[in-house]
């Protein structure tokens, strides 16, 4: 340690000294201090004020957590935990509901634009006449809607 | 019978919420005291230890176990111990004015000329005193004095290096001195 005084107690000495009041010191370091302290009233006193006061903060009484305070976070845990549990359990059926309204989308396009009597019709499902046939059937059944049967069969008589 | 730390968080990462529940048996006494010694009041350090558990659970897929569950969980611990602080500034404003006299219903007590204080009064004293220190050195103080840390796990605790918890624990006490020359303590 450098020589000290009141006026430059600062800097590395006292950290020096906080660290030997801490137990952070040592082998050579350690007594290094030891021999300074024997020497330096104002280090000595240092010390002293850094002791009295980690003594006054033994007085802080911290009462151990209670079997109730424990209960109690136990339950917010499960609260929250199960909160998690349902919540991925809502993202699931989320996922799926849109997977499959996505293929039912897909099914009814594929099914439109595969349909007799459009122009781009690649023949997919049968002919006009084929489709025509059922759409005949079909309109003979009066509780199906007018759209649902001109959409499969054209203009019908 | 129980595994490490580190198996009960990755079979809790996974689902298991016992495994969770046995990590709260091991750490909450010790979470409890950090939360309590940091906050100075019971039903905030519930709280803190409440809402740092949840976000332990939140956080465990992302938990790779290169330091210890009791150092992560302690860092946890920290974060939410800072939030209530800043919440409480006010409140401990508040109860500053109260201490100095514009409001006589909280807030240390002033040791009177004529009376005497009981221990257990300055205990309660102390640790409103340790809650008006700034959020970086209570957290030395209370890590370093109230929980027994050594400088190297402040250090892992607060992600800061160890030169850096030597000079925020020297101005802590510095500040913590004055305080309580202030309150007369």
């Amino acid at each position: 340690m450098s020589e000290c005084s009141q006026d430059n107690l600062h800097g590395d000495n006292l950290r020096l000294l906080h660290r030997y009041h801490d137990g952070e010191l040592d082998g050579q370091d350690r007594r290094q201090v030891e021999q300074h302290l024997a020497e330096c009233a104002d280090c000595r006193q240092q010390l002293n004020d850094l002791r009295a006061l980690s003594g006054r903060l033994v007085e802080v009484r911290l009462d151990p957590i209670t079997a109730d305070e424990q209960d109690r976070l136990h339950q917010a845990i499960s609260a929250a935990t199960s909160g998690f549990t349902d919540h991925a359990i809502i993202r699931m059926a989320v996922s799926m509901a849109a997977i499959a309204a996505s293929l039912l989308i897909v099914t009814s396009v594929w099914l439109v634009t595969s349909m007799p009597g459009r122009s781009d019709s690649s023949g997919v499902g049968g002919s006009p006449q084929d489709w025509q046939q059922v759409a005949m059937t079909l309109h003979s059944d009066s509780r199906l809607p007018d759209w649902m049967v001109h959409s499969l069969g054209g203009d019908l008589p | 019978m129980l595994g490490s730390d580190l198996e009960l968080a990755r079979a809790a990462a996974r689902g298991d919420a016992q495994s969770f529940h046995a990590l709260i048996d091991r750490h909450s006494a010790e979470m409890f005291r950090l939360a309590l010694s940091l906050s100075g009041r019971r039903a905030d350090a519930e709280d803190i230890c409440q809402e740092a558990f949840i976000g332990a659970y939140r956080g465990l897929p992302r938990f790779d176990g290169r330091s210890s569950f009791k150092t992560w969980l302690t860092r946890i611990v920290l974060r939410q111990s800072a939030k209530v602080w800043k919440k409480s500034v006010w409140r401990n404003t508040a109860s500053l004015d109260a201490a100095t006299g514009l409001d006589g219903a909280s807030g240390p007590r002033v040791k009177e000329a004529h009376g005497s204080v009981s221990k257990t009064d300055i205990a309660m004293d102390l640790t409103d005193v340790i809650a008006r220190l700034g959020p970086d050195h209570q957290q030395v103080i209370v890590l370093r004095e109230l929980n027994g840390l050594s400088y190297d796990e402040i250090a892992e605790a607060l992600d800061i290096p160890v030169g850096t918890v030597e000079s925020r624990l020297y101005r802590a006490r510095a500040e913590l001195r004055k305080l309580l020359k202030d309150y007369e303590l």
